[in-house]
């Protein structure tokens, strides 16, 4: 069975003192529905997956912020690609035969109640001390640096892009363009990475309804479709490799996997969206990704490749650093993203006649990584 | 006056100390892989399960892989001002080890660098010191 996404919404990523998370999640998934083109009776939806990382604990929230009470919720938690993995599970439960339309929702209130506890707890074990979470990915910059000649001014052109990006996209937390030198002039806040080399902590929700590829036209006649998924996760806990202190093997084995059941190679995705939770990260993933050889991401930047007008868009909503993080929900607005990119509704950051899409979400805790890439195709 | 957060848990301080004050840390029967704090029954790095726990005692002296400094506080105990440096080093022998390197300006610390681990106190927390390991440069 193949899976096609025919209705994508989210809210403005920002700092949302006067909205709940219900409020949120009320917004994005309105904005879904009103997005399919044919109109959408919310009774067609038959199962719900919850992406959260701590706004909830648990799934039945979303029974009474959508009054779809009774239909089977699950709430799913994978780290920072908490998104993607709730998309990617109600996508198998369509392709398995057992739904014909499913709902995907990613919400995250960062602003109201700092999820700090855990991260402090860990803090205190001596595999990890004192880490804070642009110290983790710092780590893997300074050693980046060390062997392939990168530099801050490779990082801060990531910045410079993807603020560029953000300042086009209406719904983007951060909507300023910046320079090279404002990025390495910015706050230090853990060398090599400064303030404008970190994304931001945003209040957001975004949502996806998912249905039979065969069944799709009922609802629009661009649907868009979902063609490969993977997802790896791996351990740094007894020991960091010396590939994982430059890069994250799991991209490169996610996307591996996506890649071979999309039947496609890296040089055919025409638009993609991936985990800028750091610049530092960014330019790993153009390199574990397979769109450059290992090492060389500072070039592939500094030439302007990863540009609006370049050969791979890389991050055109202005990704996690302008248009913001707000966990579960980031990997659910990168669907949301690719789905207007490629029904060719993105406005002044439209990438030009995009067919395919990437999306790259990707969880990072001391002790261990996760990542997820969907591809998704025009319809 | 903001109040003490206790997140250290006693029964952690418990079980791990022992090892961490004696340096102790596992090699992996199969692949070698040496493990630092916890034990484990699994080997995380090539899935083998360890018949025995095969106890290595680290040495000491080592030298930097990576570092970052960090500018901010961090998460964790009120002791973790800034600026912090934290590495990842090689040891002598095996073990790929991260901490805190103190007794060092910041500006000084470079990939390469030999380091030692010192027994130092590291935080208080509800009413315990607790003491581990922190790195401190060794000279050239």
């Amino acid at each position: 069975m193949q899976v096609a996404v025919i209705g994508c919404g989210m809210t403005n990523f920002g700092e949302h003192y006067g909205n709940s998370l219900r409020g949120l999640v009320e917004d994005a998934y309105l904005n879904a529905i009103k997005s399919v083109d044919k109109g959408f009776d919310p009774r067609d939806i038959q199962a719900v997956w919850y992406g959260t990382l701590g706004s909830s604990w648990a799934g039945f929230p979303i029974s009474d912020y959508t009054g779809l009470s009774g239909l089977p919720v699950s709430r799913l938690e994978n780290a920072c690609a908490t998104g993607s993995d709730a998309f990617r599970n109600a996508c198998f439960a369509v392709a398995a035969g057992v739904y014909d339309v499913a709902l995907v929702i990613g919400a995250e209130k960062m602003n109201d109640e700092p999820c700090q506890s855990l991260w402090d707890y860990q803090a205190m074990e001596i595999w990890n001390i004192g880490r804070s979470m642009p110290a983790v990915f710092a780590l893997r910059a300074t050693r980046h640096m060390h062997e392939f000649s990168t530099t801050r001014e490779h990082l801060a052109r990531i910045s410079v892009k993807n603020h560029h990006h953000g300042a086009l996209n209406p719904r983007a937390h951060f909507r300023f363009d910046t320079t090279v030198e404002k990025v390495l002039k910015s706050r230090m806040i853990s060398y090599p990475l400064s303030l404008l080399d970190c994304c931001p902590m945003t209040d957001g929700a975004a949502a996806a309804i998912v249905c039979r590829s065969d069944i799709a036209k009922r609802y629009t006649d661009s649907p868009v479709h979902m063609i490969g998924t993977g997802l790896s996760a791996d351990t740094t806990y007894g020991t960091i490799t010396d590939e994982q202190l430059v890069g994250f093997p799991t991209t490169v084995k996610a996307s591996r996997e996506a890649y071979r059941m999309a039947k496609l190679e890296p040089k055919d995705i025409d638009v993609v969206e991936l985990h800028d939770c750091f610049t530092i990260t960014e330019l790993v993933s153009y390199e574990d990704l397979g769109f450059c050889r290992k090492g060389e991401g500072g070039k592939f930047v500094a030439e302007g490749r990863a540009s609006l007008d370049g050969e791979k868009p890389v991050n055109p909503s202005g990704g996690l650093l302008a248009k913001g993080h707000p966990t579960g929900a980031t990997g659910v607005a990168q669907i949301v993203e690719i789905f207007e990119q490629l029904r060719g509704q993105s406005g002044k950051r439209q990438v030009s006649d995009a067919s395919v899409g990437l999306t790259h979400n990707l969880g990072v805790a001391p002790e261990g990584t996760v990542a997820l890439v969907s591809i998704l195709r025009r319809g | 006056m903001e109040a003490e957060v206790i997140v250290m848990s006693t029964p952690y301080i418990a079980r791990e100390l022992k090892d961490e004050y004696c340096l102790i840390a596992q090699k992996c029967t199969s692949c070698g892989v040496i493990i630092y704090p916890m034990k484990h029954k699994i080997c995380p790095s090539c899935g083998q399960i360890q018949e025995e726990r095969k106890e290595f005692r680290l040495n000491p002296r080592g030298k930097v892989v990576s570092y970052t400094v960090q500018y901010v506080p961090g998460p964790g105990a009120k002791e973790f001002t800034p600026p912090m440096i934290l590495v990842v080093a090689d040891l002598e022998g095996g073990g790929r080890i991260s901490g805190i390197l103190t007794d060092c300006a910041p500006e000084t610390v470079k990939i390469g660098m030999p380091v030692k681990l010192e027994l130092r106190s590291l935080y208080t927390v509800g009413g315990l010191d607790v003491y581990s390991h922190k790195f401190v440069p060794l000279g050239e």
